[in-house]
Order: structure tokens, then sequence, then C-alpha cells
């Protein structure tokens, strides 16, 4: 019997789905690039004229030119996979950014970073979870913003959902409203820092606690100093690590509240939730603390840290949809908002009260 | 990067760890002396 040939779509053959994301990560760069030069030309026109201009970082132009281009002539399919790449950048980056900790350093710094991050996490999960009952949110969705605002955003909630078996619905919401307070606190933060006249280290660990999604976090700090970036990653890196607990908290409730038996193996379990590229930075660390590296080439890894992160920032600003956090609608994004405020507030007395004891 | 992900099995965390790794291996073999920023 003859059989109709149905004409198949072409697949694509692996080296040319390897090139795949080639355009768009040429995007990030160029988007990254725009921002520094409009950083420099600025610092530059102030230098000549005389003039005491502002120092706005190429964080803050690359953000805002990504925000402006997908919201405005939209990123067309040929980028969608190359911007796609901005988290493994990130990730990239924050490993590479282990060179400029020292073992001794890190143990100093990240334990009062881990005190902080865990009355962080009892504070934000104990508030947002009340918070979402009071606007009657369902248990679920307010269990997703209690997670993504206390831990570490997008990557939280989405590991949550699997655990509590949540719907996309209240996903994509708790996403949203995570993402447009992340979007909020990247102007706002540099401001309140300012203001009080933070110190570079006190502002890192601030934005560390209280900004929700790494990138944003990263950013947040890379606004405001280089040194401040350095702590951000450290409190945010501190906070991504205790995702396992906390999502095995959630999964062990909501197991309890269906009357089931949590099957997975806790150890299993945790180590599955572990974010593995903290451990790439402890080891990237370690090396640096027995001076495999020198100082020179300490400066490279940092830049090459530095270089990761221009393309992840360039990434935060053209997946930010203005339009689609709009659609969301407003109740789990007054949660969001109120919840975030209370936290930012907290953390921000949390991180004052211990950098007048700890004197940074 | 998906593709290059799912043909070794690496998670997302896994290929950020080996591409950190093998540029602190360069840089330290000085193929790469300077990074200009």
């Amino acid at each position: 019997m003859a059989t109709a040939a149905i004409p198949q779509p072409r697949l694509a053959s692996f080296p040319e789905r390897l090139f795949e994301p080639l355009p768009g990560i040429a995007l990030l760069a160029a988007i990254g690039l725009l921002g520094k030069f409009i950083e420099q030309r600025i610092a530059l026109y102030g230098k000549t004229h005389h003039l005491h201009l502002p120092n706005i970082e190429y964080v803050l132009w690359a953000i805002l030119i990504g925000v402006v281009v997908a919201n405005t002539v939209g990123v067309p399919k040929v980028f969608r996979a190359g911007i796609a790449t901005y988290d493994f950048w990130l990730k990239t980056g924050i490993v590479l950014l282990g060179a400029r900790f020292l073992v001794g350093d890190l143990a100093l710094m990240g334990s009062v970073s881990l005190v902080l991050v865990v009355i962080e996490l009892a504070l934000a999960i104990t508030f947002m979870t009340w918070l979402g009952r009071l606007f009657g949110l369902n248990r679920n969705l307010s269990a997703l913003l209690a997670v993504g605002s206390s831990v570490c955003g997008v990557s939280a909630i989405i590991a949550t959902q699997g655990a509590i078996d949540a719907d996309d619905e209240d996903a994509s919401f708790a996403i949203a409203a995570i993402l447009a307070l992340g979007a909020i606190a990247l102007f706002t933060f540099p401001l309140i820092g300012h203001a009080l006249g933070m110190s570079d280290h006190a502002f890192g660990l601030w934005s560390g606690l209280a900004v929700d999604n790494t990138a944003e976090a990263v950013a947040t700090g890379a606004i405001y100093s280089d040194i401040a970036q350095k702590f951000a990653v450290l409190a945010k890196t501190t906070r991504n690590a205790m995702i396992g607990f906390v999502v095995l908290g959630f999964a062990l409730r909501w197991a309890a509240s269906k009357a089931r038996e949590f099957k997975p193996n806790k150890a299993q379990f945790l180590w599955t939730k572990f974010p593995k590229f903290v451990l790439g930075f402890l080891l990237i660390s370690a090396l640096a603390s027995f001076h495999v590296f020198d100082k020179a080439q300490t400066a490279a890894l940092g830049n090459l840290s530095r270089w990761a992160f221009l393309l992840t920032f360039a990434g935060v600003g053209l997946r930010t949809d203005i339009r689609a956090m709009a659609k969301q609608g407003l109740r789990p994004f007054v949660v969001g908002a109120l919840g975030e405020i209370v936290i930012a507030t907290l953390t921000l007395g949390l991180v004052l009260g211990a950098s007048r004891v700890a004197h940074f | 990067m998906t593709q290059l992900r799912k043909r070794f099995s690496l998670s997302l965390d896994a290929l950020a760890v080996w591409t950190a790794l093998a540029l602190a291996v360069i840089v330290r073999l000085g193929v790469i002396k300077k990074v200009p920023w």
C-alpha cells in the first residue's frame, strides 16, 4: 500500500543548534557594552565640563535599555535562545567571583550572613504566609510568594511548585510579582542606601538579603558599588544555599496537610535542591586562598566575572515584560509589595544593627 | 546552551561550574594573561 509522504519539519543538526544562542548572546553583549559606553561618556562629559554628575553604573543603563527594547520593539525569535542564557552567565560570574574571596574572609563574613539569612527566612516566611491568608490568597499561592520572597525568587518558586503540587497559574503569579518587585528594588534600594549613607559592605548585605531574584540582587549591589556587589553575592548565595531546607519544610507541611507520607529520602531531596554552583564558588575561593592564582590571575578572573555579569544584566532588562506583569492581577502583586516593603525594612534594620556590632 | 546541556546531560549549574573552572585553568596556565575591563 502506498503511503503519502508527509513533509516533516527539518530538525536542525546538533552543531546548528549549538550556534542558535549566538545572536542573542551578541545582543546581550551589545546592550551591556552600550550601557558601559553611556556610563563612560557621562563621566567624561562631567569631567571635561567640570560638572559633578552622579555616577550611574552601566548596570542600570544595560537594564534600562533591555527593558525599553523588550517592551517597545520586542525581541525577535532569533535572539530568544541567546537571551535565555543570562542565567548561565549569572552562575558562571558568581563562580568566578569566588577568586576574590579568601576562605577565611568567607567563613567570617559568611557566618554573619548566615545568621542574618536565618532570621530573614523565619521573618519572611511567617509574615508572607500571614499576609497571604489576610488577603484571602489560596494556600499554595501564599506558600509560593513566601518562598519566593524569603529564599531566592524564581528558582525557589519553581522548586516549591513541584513539591507542593501548586498550579502553573499560581507559580506564574508568584514569579511575576517577585520579578516586578525585584525590578522596583533595582531603582529604589541604591537611592535608600545613599540617603542613609550606608557602607558598601552593609548595602551589599542588605541587597543580598532583601532582593529576591539572584540576578536582581547582584545587579542592585553592582549599581551601588563593586564592593557592594561582592557582599550582595555572598548574602544571596547563602540564601540560595538554604533553598533545599525551605522547600523540604514546605513539602513536609504539604504532605502532612494531605495526610500523605513524604516518600523521597530527605538527604537526597536536600542534595537535589541544593544549588550546585555554590560549590563551584567555594572551590574557586579555596583555590584562591591556597594561592593557586597570583595577583594578576585573580584580577583576570575577577574581570571575567564582570563580563559574565554584564551579559546577565542586559538579560535582566530584556526579559522584563511589563505587559505580562500588568496582566497578572493586582492582589498577588499587592501582597508581594506589602511583604517586600516589610521584609526590606526588617532586613535593613538587621543589617544596620549587625553593622554596629560587627563594625562594617 | 540547552542543547549543549542535554547532549552532555549537564544541569545549568554544572555547566556554569565547568565553564568557570575551564576559564580558571586557562588563566592559571597563562593562556589568557590579562582581561581588560
